[in-house]
């Protein structure tokens, strides 16, 4: 009796030991699966030739776009028509942008500083998989009319929201983007509703559609800047890092410190400048929300801060609050 | 690295063909083109700010817009109407495509009011996130026409928020699309 008791315990504690084993083993590979689509995914929006029309829905609000994108003797170029309100289009030769605005006869040209849809990393993927909890499902999806596999990347803490994607199942290719809140609330949504994928862009479809000869030329470089040397502590949430930093001239004569705070997927502004008393944009302390944004305004010393980002209300507050001038505590 | 000429060189590439060009002159020449700069009085804007803030509602709430009157629907039509007239037209493609309301049923069915927002998006959000508002309101949403020679606004309430929002998402978004940010002409 007792042989074949431990003989069947034995055989019950291998079972047990493999199948969890197994089990672990299938979640890591379903992470690794995850992460090899979203690799996959960015390097087909900067490396695929493709045209398509997008939709992207934000805090009420609707936009269409047409976009036309491909590699040309090893160069990305691409072209953005904003399809909804009024007319703007996009030229862009790897990071340089030219925006175009016939409305003012205005052309800027501005520096990419971050990834555009249909990409979508601003970092590394291993910090990504820290942060996130990456899986793919198993069942296909339609967008576009094109097969695509469903990823879901769900936060590991409360410092950052939660994505829905899927990419094109040929291609790679990111077709649907969503953001959503805790509580699963659709924040933001972009989806491709026509997309062809490989054929070769015509020429015509990267012309602008209006000739810009004599228009105003404003170029765009602000200057970088270090808040750390500037004297300003903060506090960082679980994995995000600081990734942009420069000064921006807001309209008034306002030179505003812009810092960007991402985890490779949500983004954080921290926003300093000189506090004016009778600024309305000085008014509103404490935490406010726009749509799908949170935000975080606070005096400190002769500064105005505003902390601003896609992230959970606690992760813009935590930065808010913690922003110290070095100077403030010596200099008493 | 490219060269700062190499972008240039590629727009001569892009450079339209005549018939574009004498399109594009032609527009100008009749003042086609306008500016976005909003008057700061808003007293002469009361009837639109009320217009503004219903279609605002309309947006956000289906249950929130009563019927609309006769009034507001032959304004809207009218405002609509001289819309669609302002917009270039290049090489014949209409730009204000937008996607049909049964697609966008298909793609964000969970989402009241759609429907609505995509039937006023183009008269209401002419939104161009400006970044660095002083005293002056924030986001002006401006109408695209003239009549009698002065510009129909409507303004939108001072929200530092949304300022803030915008000049966050210029440079940080993540589902990221690019949202435009200049100073009107300064004169």
């Amino acid at each position: 009796m007792t042989v074949y008791c431990s003989r069947f315990l034995a055989g019950f504690l291998i079972w047990l030991l493999s199948s969890g084993l197994a089990m672990a083993l299938g979640q890591q590979s379903d992470a690794k699966a995850a992460e090899l689509w979203l690799t996959r995914a960015q390097q087909a929006a900067k490396s695929l030739n493709y045209q398509g029309t997008f939709v992207h829905q934000r805090n009420g609000e609707l936009r269409s776009f047409r976009l036309a994108h491909g590699l040309r003797q090893g160069d990305e170029v691409e072209r953005l028509e904003v399809l909804d309100d009024a007319p703007r289009e996009y030229l862009r030769v790897n990071d340089r942008v030219q925006c175009l605005i016939p409305d003012q006869q205005l052309v800027v040209i501005e520096r990419q500083q971050q990834e555009r849809f249909p990409a979508l990393l601003m970092s590394g993927l291993d910090h990504i998989t820290e942060n996130y909890d990456l899986r793919v499902a198993s069942d296909l999806q339609r967008v576009a009319g094109r097969s695509c596999v469903n990823m879901t990347i769900r936060p590991r803490d409360g410092f950052r929201p939660a994505y829905d994607l899927c990419v094109d199942q040929q291609t790679g290719l990111l077709l649907e983007a969503q953001m959503l809140d805790q509580r699963g609330t659709v924040l933001e949504h972009i989806a491709f509703s026509e997309i062809r994928v490989g054929d070769p862009i015509e020429q015509l479809a990267l012309q602008p559609s209006w000739s810009t000869q004599s228009w105003r030329t404003v170029e765009r470089t602000p200057k970088s800047i270090d808040l750390k040397s500037q004297g300003w502590f903060y506090q960082l949430p679980p994995g995000y890092q600081a990734v942009i930093q420069v000064q921006r001239s807001f309209k008034g004569g306002r030179e505003v410190a812009h810092t960007v705070l991402t985890d490779g997927l949500a983004t954080i502004s921290i926003f300093i400048e000189p506090y004016q008393q009778n600024l309305s944009h000085h008014q509103k302390v404490g935490a406010s929300t726009v749509g799908a944004v949170n935000l975080y305004g606070r005096k400190h010393e002769s500064f105005w801060i505003m902390v601003v980002g896609e992230a959970p209300a606690q992760a813009v507050r935590m930065v808010a609050e913690s922003l110290v001038r070095k100077g403030a505590l010596h200099n008493r | 690295m490219r060269s700062t000429n190499d972008l240039d060189g590629l727009q001569g590439d892009f450079i339209s063909m005549q018939a574009q060009k004498d399109l594009v002159t032609s527009a100008m020449v009749d003042g086609e083109v306008e500016s976005t700069n909003m008057p700061v009085d808003l007293t002469a804007c009361r009837d639109n700010w009320a217009l503004y803030h219903l279609i605002g509602d309309a947006l956000r709430r289906d249950e929130a817009v009563k019927p609309v009157s006769s009034d507001f629907t032959a304004r809207m039509s009218a405002a609509l109407q001289r819309e669609s007239s302002h917009a270039l037209t290049p090489r014949g493609v209409n730009p204000r495509q937008s996607v049909p309301a049964s697609r966008l049923k298909q793609l964000f069915g969970a989402w009241p009011g759609l429907a609505v927002a995509a039937a006023v998006a183009s008269v209401v959000w002419v939104v161009e996130p400006i970044v660095g508002l002083g005293s002056a309101t924030q986001t002006g949403i401006t109408t695209a026409t003239r009549s009698n020679g002065a510009q129909t606004t409507l303004m939108a309430e001072a929200r530092p928020e949304l300022d803030y929002a915008s000049a966050h998402r210029q440079l940080a978004s993540p589902i990221a699309v690019r949202d435009v940010s200049f100073m009107p002409r300064a004169d």
